[in-house]
């Protein structure tokens, strides 16, 4: 006998759902006769549904009768008025034409971000204002290691490379002509870590013996496969910004892998540019 | 079987086809007028369906200034593209689904989202009969309503309003709102629902 009840319950449950989900209708008069007349039959029994019913009705009733009246008068003037009025003009770019456009700004930026030298912290792009050659690199090691003494260089040929280093204010941070190559087509791998750069300048103005130190760390550096260098005294590391020096600048970019500490003793550089000073002359 | 049907109370869609109908296809004349050159056509258009434009556009947007511009647009927005009217389409549906679409980018716009203003519904509502308490009264209660059909999320305000206010059937409003009948029926059912709560939320559900 329970069971039976429970199976009238269950029965009578799913009837109410079904009668919910058509009471919208059924207030509506949207429903079938048949099934207008079983709605009505099941909501003369059942309490619950009849409330809901009851709620819904007033509800739809009273937004019915709400309905706004018509459109003002002037509505129709206002049209008239709209439609003498200048329509703007939009300019609709063809789907082909868009498309074209997205992807060449797409491959301008592919191009710019595998150019950029920040994506390769060990490798040393070379400033070259006109691509130096080998004697003027080496030239420029020369004048660097004597900047006083490039009239010693007995060959003219040489010495005119040394006055046109000099002018290009470049120090090579390579032995030869093919490693600068080699570098410049070499490509590392990105790290996985992001790398964070320091700005390293000398603490005071250049002098010729920071240059001389400068040309010192790029030499050293590109001995050393620019893989370590260790900061010498006198050189200030600034981070995330950088420093302009008054008469010439030295900007060595560094990367290290953070969480070391705050400033490593070994660094991985980067020389780009040592500016030939105008300085220590009598 | 024939004295059930009697007794049954008369059908929304019923009620309404016939009319349909016949406005149908002097719409579609009006229009084809208008695509042969002759603009004043587009005039009757108007005349012939503004009324229930506002009334839409009032229902969704809520403000009565909105609902005129909002009216006035999708009219011009209308007027410009016939070109694209797909001949054998019903103008009104085509029209209404262009006021739909304007209202709900009025109400996206910022100047939209600020609250209906208690004197705007007055004067949407310039039903002055039956003495000035009944008339309190009436403003009062369509006031209420305007709350909770502002209340409705959008996706169902939009079927409310095309159902109650611009008298479409299911089969207009599936044709309007791009979506199969079904889809329509259950999407009405949920607003209905959504609405009956927002009116019981207001104090007007259980009287």
């Amino acid at each position: 006998m329970r069971i039976l009840a429970l199976e009238m319950n269950k029965m009578q449950i799913s009837r109410c759902k079904e009668v919910r989900d058509r009471l919208g209708a059924y207030v509506d008069g949207d429903v079938p006769a048949a099934e207008h007349e079983l709605i009505a039959r099941h909501l003369r029994i059942c309490a619950e549904c009849r409330r809901e019913e009851q709620a819904l009705r007033r509800a739809l009733e009273a937004l019915k009768s709400s309905r706004p009246d018509g459109a003002p008068d002037s509505l129709l003037a206002r049209f008239h008025a709209g439609l003498a009025e200048p329509q703007p003009v939009i300019l609709r770019v063809p789907l082909m034409a868009r498309t074209a456009v997205g992807l060449a700004t797409a491959l301008v930026l592919i191009t710019l971000v595998w150019a950029l030298p920040w994506r390769a912290p060990n490798h040393a792009p070379i400033t070259t204002q006109r691509g130096p050659s080998t004697t003027a690199f080496r030239a420029a090691d020369a004048g660097a290691r004597a900047p006083r003494a490039s009239s010693s260089v007995k060959s003219p040929r040489l010495r005119r490379r040394v006055a046109s280093a000099a002018a290009l204010n470049v120090v090579s941070p390579h032995r030869t002509e093919p490693e600068a190559r080699s570098a410049r087509l070499y490509r590392p791998k990105r790290h996985r870590e992001p790398a964070h750069f320091l700005d390293v300048v000398p603490a005071v103005g250049p002098t010729a013996r920071q240059q001389l130190a400068a040309s010192a760390m790029a030499k050293e550096a590109s001995e050393a496969n620019m893989r370590s260098l260790t900061l010498e005294d006198g050189y200030i590391p600034v981070r995330q910004e950088r420093v302009r020096v008054d008469h010439g600048m030295i900007e060595i970019r560094t990367a290290y892998r953070p969480g070391v500490g705050e400033f490593p003793s070994a660094v991985n550089v980067n020389v780009r540019a040592v500016r030939t000073p105008e300085v220590d002359r009598p | 079987m024939r004295a059930q049907e009697q007794t049954c109370p008369l059908r929304w869609s019923d009620a309404m086809s016939c009319e349909r109908t016949a406005a149908t296809d002097a719409d579609g004349e009006l229009v084809s007028r208008f695509l042969a050159g002759d603009r004043s056509a587009f005039d009757v258009l108007f005349l012939r369906h503004q009324d229930y434009v506002y009334r839409i556009a009032v229902g969704i947007v809520g403000d009565p200034e909105d609902a005129q511009d909002v009216a006035q647009n999708a009219f011009l927005q209308a007027y410009r593209s016939m070109g694209s009217f797909r001949r054998g389409a019903r103008f009104a549906t085509w029209l209404y689904r262009i006021v739909v679409n304007c209202a709900v980018d009025a109400l996206r716009s910022a100047k939209s989202r600020r609250a209906v203003p208690l004197d705007s519904v007055a004067r949407v509502l310039p039903d002055t009969s039956g003495g000035p308490e009944a008339v309190a009264e009436r403003h009062s209660r369509d006031w209420i309503v305007r709350r909770a059909l502002a209340a409705v999320p959008i996706q169902y305000r939009d079927i409310l309003v095309l159902r109650y206010y611009g008298d479409l059937s299911l089969e207009e409003i599936a044709e309007v709102l791009k979506c199969s009948v079904p889809a329509a029926k259950v999407r009405l059912h949920r607003a209905r629902i959504a609405f009956k709560e927002r009116f019981a939320d207001l104090g007007l559900g259980d009287e």
